[in-house]
């Protein structure tokens, strides 16, 4: 391949790339990633760099003895780059929350992190 | 690898030849992403293109060299690949007619033999085959000669330490023992290579796993996607002679970008000894993730 073939390719990808799907990785979440927060919250949200197929994907919720915390399964928020859990009344501790996404174009990934409830 | 004097002449900036012109790619382990290094490769397999990379590699006396690098890794199955390096390279010295050439064809075959998401955790095995070129690949120091060599590489993340802030660290290597199709002699004068080892390490901080899984920080979108990262590439002949080849240290800080489809890496490379050169040089990479692009055609294995 020629350097000038090769730069119209890399062009071509470029353009190609801004119409892509991708993996869903963590953007933003309320709690956010490591937070503490004075009120407990009713949810946890995630917000994805992609969207993701709810039925494919969970967020599990647990207290600092491992007991899932969570009501209910997962569901889009507003849209599918957003999935949230909804959360049972939450006492002032440390939480975990793990998710795993399946993105629209099959891509899973994973991640955890934790929030605090502060105690009043 | 080989001692005509046009080699010779390359030794120092060929140090950065010897670091680049293997093949790179990217894994997801758990929660851990492991970027394409610059200077070696990662320890996964994927469908990604390489287009281009630049290479800027002064030597001794005013000679620079150019090099213009390209790559394709195509998986055959999930965990297997095979992988296409080549480039384009300008040679200028003083008192002297810039050469040109492309680079000798480097072609790899890779199998990701472990992977443990739970401990992000990475392992794989694969041969590099280099094919020699003809007399303008030489013209700029390619090998006259082919080589084999079997190479292991590893990826850890540090995803488990106790401290919060050190566990978006992570550590990749890579480690090659090269043999040569032809063998140089103790003369030094047959165009032959020697045996040699050749490995890489880096120690990356990933700034997306910070905010991701440790603390968000609420960074802006250019700086929340860095990760600050060192990449160390060693060559050393393994036995017998290896006139005008010492061992060198390259060492290589820099920074990637990590896109969703894509990543943009800059590098310095600087000589970690005598041998590796007189001067700083520097390497830039774009590199595409087509299973992010094409999830349902160039970006699938071909049997799944």
């Amino acid at each position: 391949m020629t350097p000038i073939r090769t730069v119209a390719v890399a062009a071509a990808l470029s353009l190609a790339a801004t119409q892509a799907f991708a993996h869903a990785f963590l953007k933003t979440s309320d709690p956010a990633v490591g937070s503490t927060v004075s009120r407990a919250p009713a949810q946890v949200e995630i917000t994805f760099t992609e969207g993701v197929e709810p039925h494919f994907s969970t967020i599990v919720v647990t207290n600092a003895q491992g007991a899932q915390v969570q009501s209910g399964a997962p569901h889009l928020a507003g849209s599918d780059r957003q999935l949230a859990v909804a959360l049972r009344p939450l006492p002032p501790g440390v939480y975990t929350v793990v998710w795993h996404a399946t993105a629209t174009d099959t891509h899973r990934t994973q991640g955890k992190f934790t929030f605090t409830v502060a105690g009043s | 690898m080989r001692t005509n004097l046009v080699a010779a002449a390359l030794l120092s900036a060929g140090m950065a030849l010897l670091a680049v012109d293997r093949a790179r790619a990217h894994v997801v382990a758990g929660d851990r992403v492991f970027p394409v290094t610059l200077t070696f490769d990662d320890p996964g397999v994927g469908d990604e293109v390489t287009l281009p990379q630049f290479v800027y590699a002064p030597g001794p006396g005013g000679q620079n060299e150019y090099q213009f690098q390209w790559e394709y890794d195509k998986t055959i199955t999930p965990t297997t690949a095979v992988i296409y390096n080549q480039g384009w390279d300008v040679l200028q010295q003083p008192g002297s007619k810039t050469r040109t050439g492309f680079e000798n064809v480097v072609l790899t075959g890779k199998w990701q033999s472990i992977t443990l998401p739970q401990s992000e955790t990475v392992v794989s095995l694969g041969v590099i085959r280099e094919f020699a070129g003809g007399y303008a690949t030489q013209g700029i120091g390619g090998d006259a000669t082919g080589a084999t060599a079997p190479t292991g590489y590893f990826g850890q993340g540090l995803g488990a330490l106790p401290i919060g802030l050190l566990r978006p660290l992570a550590v990749t290597g890579e480690l090659s023992y090269i043999i040569p199709d032809h063998r140089l002699n103790t003369a030094g004068d047959n165009n032959g290579q020697p045996f040699a080892w050749n490995g890489g390490l880096s120690v990356q901080y990933s700034i997306p796993y910070l905010q991701q899984n440790v603390k968000h920080f609420g960074m802006p979108d250019l700086i929340g996607r860095l990760i600050p990262l060192v990449e160390l590439d060693w060559f050393s002949p393994a036995a017998g002679p290896a006139h005008g080849l010492p061992e060198t240290l390259t060492v290589a800080p820099g920074v990637i970008y990590l896109g969703d489809t894509y990543q943009v890496g800059l590098e310095a490379l600087i000589p970690g000894n005598k041998a590796a050169g007189p001067h700083v040089g520097a390497i830039l990479q774009v590199h595409f993730f087509l299973d992010d692009i094409f999830p349902h055609s160039l970006g699938r294995p071909i049997f799944n």
